[in-house]
């Protein structure tokens, strides 16, 4: 499974040469340069399908300018789900102004020691969501209730989680419903003292484009998440339940699963209920963190 | 920890009844900082005197200082079990037990176990759980915090930015603590089925935020009768669930049950319209319960037709033919569509349709009805792609009277007589009949429908109509009398219909009209000239006879079955010429020929008397001396009278085309023939 960096070609010779390095034990990364746009450019669209076509490729880290991480830009954001000649691929957004930006997130990740991921799972106080967090917990996360954490019990806890953070219920902008209602400010307070392996909010709103720094964007650019799965939009709630079921019998399945090869294997399963659920997403970072937990 | 010294905390053990520890405790200002000093020491001395404590905070919280309450809970909640029993007797001893819920609802999942299994296993009541879940309810309800709690959820407010997310919080600590205890949440329903609506409308929004569903609620419920079943309903309608949710719970209920539930439904819904709605969304197995039910509630099945309209065509079919189903009779049913739009009628008519129903049994229920209700029936019929020609089939099975007004009906909506005769024209002749009656019916005078025929109807069924048009009474006469009326060209076509009913008629061939030239010219329309054998009744003949002009005068009659002599037809043509030149008292002679077939003599004398006018001979003789002098002249037959004497009166019948040669001035040869008056 090839994996594609969408970037611009002004950044496209330093960049080989990082990925050439990269690509000497296995190779997997290709590099796809996008011409800058200018009055003359024509759609990049063509050549981006044909290139992930031609490598066969099912998942994409696209590189965007950091003014680009506003909520009132994710309309200008690719959609989660895409499509080439050979099928489906999943693509991240990156936001990013120098191809040395990119590198580091990349040699970061690369460089980490493969350990087990630890699956935190948090939840508002509603029958729906903590049935979520049990049946997670029964696959063997380590769930926080709400009955049993309280604003002051989550957010240290929250500071000390590495691996990855799930968490169901309502959501804002500005805001998680749960637990007393977590603010930005509160999680900014509380980061992950070690970036996370994946952030996963199956939630309503936390990308809200109405925020130019909402509650998703601020958490990921804090730096306290590698990979961030948020949604701009309402979801319906049985939708997210369809969704989360799905995600977690994947994400039990052995194989060594990134996020990305997750999400394609989802569709795999319901392809017509679940891509319309999934497009109302958004994934940010490295879309090659681990999926499994 | 808190900041009273020894002393203080003496002082206060030191008073031994309610007033005075109360007192003492406001004296030193016991609050959340230090209640628990005093607690401790309390719980060191004896059970009795920390129940005495208990009872002292407890008594503060009613001057509206819950805090202390919650202190006190909280502090009770980490001490031993012991404790936590004693203090949880001095909510209950103290009536304070939706106090005790309440702090509960604060606390964490696990102490809100253990304090919800000794506020059980002390006495206490599911009732007065259910009373604070009423008030949390109302305020979800409304997402504000009533004044009237005096405080008492005044935390919530300081807690959180909104108010709904923290009760609900609190709503699922207390849920889970009763699960916790060994305890359903559910049990709480039967325990207030006597409260008032309002009560118990923000009791059920509270349990159904705690993840109970209807069926739950309503199971629950329906243990304590109709009345209770009736208010929970409501109940959950209020909180925003789907009466479909509260139909599929009521389905597995007995029929009364069922019966109350969709009176309640309705009721609550607004309409009978918006409860067949949530109807609709339902199984189609489930069906047949629901449409029993609502029969038995009273409804009639005019109610369920009416309706129609509103829904899918899938579901309103099917819920015709449960009615069907059910016993309601095709009676019923088809008049329940009477005044209804035509798409309702449609849908009724299909639905019975399918289930085996034909249309004249449809039509036969509805036959007295108006023609415009009739219409729209018929109307829908059609809708139905059912054809006209299955319709009139229908119709024809009807009585006179009925089939008339149903075919009033059915030309208000097949606007075009010809399409209807033309369809009728193909039946047997006795539905012909019934519905040439019934079409004329329809009509101000038959003649209207005899016009329709000549003037529209496509040539081949004109005749069948026309037959039909006798079998039901219609003399030929007077067939010929109306189509006269109509004008000549409508008379001639009737006419010649006529002679095809009472035997064939054609025109002349080429031979016949090539002979028929020579002797006559242009003097007769040949190609008015028809052969016929029909045999005639007497009465139309004597009509004719009286009716001059008319056009029946280029009829030549002959015996069926026999071939007409060219000399014959010259002879015929003859009378065909006196008429046309003399007028139609000749009619009778042209067409019974028979009458006349013997001939007269004709002598050469009689052409000398004649003195050279054809017309002066008697008419047969006319025919004669023409039938005679073709012969002579174009056939070389030798004559008895020789064809010199018989030109100059033939000629009489022949009439030249007019042509114009074209001619030069000297062909007149003025000067030697003209001559001038004045020379």
């Amino acid at each position: 499974m090839k994996r594609a960096i969408i970037l611009p070609q002004c950044w496209y010779k330093e960049a080989s040469v990082f990925i050439a390095r990269l690509n000497i034990l296995r190779p997997r990364y290709f590099l796809i340069p996008l011409s800058e746009s200018g009055a003359e450019a024509k759609s990049n669209l063509p050549f981006l399908e044909e290139m992930m076509a031609a490598n066969r490729a099912t998942s994409a880290m696209f590189v965007i300018p950091k003014s680009f991480a506003s909520g009132d830009k994710i309309d200008s954001w690719p959609d989660l789900i895409q499509h080439h000649s050979a099928g489906k691929w999943v693509c991240s957004v990156f936001f990013a102004d120098r191809w040395a930006e990119v590198a580091e997130a990349l040699e970061d990740f690369l460089n980490e020691v493969n350990t087990k991921i630890e699956t935190h799972l948090t939840c508002q106080y509603q029958p729906v969501y903590a049935e979520m967090l049990k049946l997670w917990e029964q696959k063997g996360g380590k769930a926080y209730h709400p009955g049993d954490f309280f604003k002051e019990d989550i957010l240290p806890a929250i500071s000390q989680m590495k691996g990855d953070w799930v968490y169901w219920g309502h959501g804002e902008g500005d805001r998680l419903r749960g637990y007393g209602q977590l603010h930005v400010v509160d999680l900014l307070s509380n980061k992950c003292e070690t970036p996370l392996n994946a952030t996963l909010w199956f939630t309503c709103s936390t990308l809200d484009r109405d925020y130019p720094e909402n509650i998703a964007l601020a958490w990921y650019q804090s730096g306290a998440t590698k990979c961030l799965l948020a949604s701009p939009d309402k979801v319906n709630t049985e939708a997210n339940q369809l969704l989360s079921q799905h995600w977690l019998g994947m994400a039990k399945e052995n194989g060594g699963r990134t996020v990305a090869s997750l999400i394609l294997d989802i569709l795999q399963h319901d392809s017509e209920n679940l891509e319309s659920v999934l497009n109302h997403y958004y994934l940010l970072g490295i879309p090659w963190v681990s999926g499994n937990i | 920890m808190g900041n009273l010294n020894d002393t203080q905390l003496k002082k206060i053990q030191s008073s031994k009844s309610l007033k005075t520890r109360f007192e003492s405790m406001q004296l030193f200002k016991v609050d959340r900082k230090n209640i628990h000093q005093v607690l401790k020491n309390s719980e060191e001395k004896s059970v009795k005197d920390l129940d005495l404590t208990s009872k002292a905070i407890l008594l503060r919280s009613q001057t509206g200082d819950f805090e202390g309450a919650f202190e006190l809970a909280s502090w009770s909640a980490k001490a031993k079990p012991s404790t936590r029993k004693t203090v949880v007797r001095s909510f209950l001893k103290n009536r304070q037990a939706p106090l005790l819920v309440h702090q509960i609802a604060r606390m964490k999942r696990s102490e809100a176990g253990d304090m919800m299994a000794d506020y059980f296993s002390e006495g206490g009541d599911i009732k007065d759980v259910a009373e604070w879940l009423s008030a949390a309810g109302k305020i979800l309800k409304t997402g504000v915090v009533p004044d009237e709690t005096d405080g008492l959820w005044g935390w919530v407010k300081d807690a959180v930015g909104t108010v709904v997310d923290a009760v609900v919080g609190a709503i699922n600590t207390v849920a889970d603590a009763i699960a916790a205890a060994g305890k359903n949440l559910a049990d709480a329903v039967a325990k207030v089925a006597t409260w008032a609506q309002d009560k118990i409308s923000d009791f059920v929004e509270a349990i159904l935020a705690a993840g109970k569903s209807v069926a739950q609620v309503l199971s629950e419920a329906v243990k304590k009768g109709t009345a209770a079943v009736n208010k929970f309903i409501q109940a959950v309608i209020e909180a925003g669930k789907r009466g479909l949710e509260v139909l599929n719970w009521a389905i597995g209920q007995a029929e009364s049950i069922l019966r109350t539930a969709l009176s309640k439904l309705e009721q609550l819904l607004g309409s009978f319209t918006s409860l067949l709605m949530e109807v609709a969304k339902m199984a189609a197995s489930r069906l047949n319960a629901i449409v029993k039910a609502l029969i038995s509630a009273g409804k009639r099945s005019i109610d369920f037709i009416s309706r129609l309209n509103r829904f899918a065509l899938d579901f309103a079919k099917r819920l015709v033919q449960e009615l069907k189903k059910l016993g309601r009779s095709l009676g019923e049913i088809t008049q329940a569509v009477i005044n209804q739009s035509r798409l309702i009628a449609r849908v009724v008519i299909d639905a019975l349709k399918e289930l085996g129903n034909s249309i004249f049994n449809i039509l036969r229920v509805i036959a007295n009805k108006t023609v415009q209700q009739l219409a729209v029936i018929i109307g829908a019929i059609k809708d139905l792609a059912i054809s006209l020609s299955s319709i009139l089939n229908d119709i024809a099975k009807f009585t006179a009277a009925q089939a008339k007004k149903l075919m009033q009906a059915l030309r208000i909506i097949w606007t075009r007589m010809k399409e209807i005769l033309e369809i009728i024209a193909q039946k047997s002749i006795s539905v012909i009949r019934t519905l040439i009656s019934a079409l004329i019916g329809t009509v101000n005078h038959w003649r209207v429908v005899l016009k329709e025929i000549a003037t529209n109807v496509r040539e081949a069924f004109r005749e069948g109509l026309i037959k039909g048009l006798i079998e039901i009474g219609k003399s030929v006469v007077t067939l010929m009398i109306e189509a006269t009326k109509l004008g000549g060209t409508i008379a001639a076509l009737i006419f010649a219909i006529l002679l095809d009913i009472f035997g064939s008629h054609r025109g002349l061939n080429t031979s016949e009209r090539a002979e028929a030239e020579k002797v006559f010219g242009v003097s007769i329309d040949l190609d008015r000239v028809k052969l016929t054998d029909a045999s005639l009744a007497a009465d139309l003949i004597m009509w004719m006879n009286k009716n001059r002009p008319f056009t029946t005068m280029y009829v030549i009659n002959y015996k069926s079955g026999s071939t007409l002599p060219m000399d014959t037809l010259i002879h015929e043509l003859t009378h065909v010429w006196q008429a046309v030149t003399s007028g139609g008292v000749y009619m009778i002679e042209a067409l019974h020929s028979q009458f006349f077939g013997k001939g007269y003599n004709l002598s050469e004398a009689d052409l000398k008397k004649a003195d050279g006018s054809l017309l002066s001979l008697e008419r047969e003789q006319q025919a004669v001396v023409v039938e005679e002098f073709w012969k002579a002249e174009f056939d070389g037959q030798r004559t008895k009278i020789p064809v010199d004497l018989l030109r100059p009166f033939a000629k009489q019948v022949h009439k030249s085309r007019f042509v114009i040669h074209p001619f030069r001035l000297q062909d007149f040869q003025l000067k030697t023939k003209l001559v001038f008056a004045n020379n």
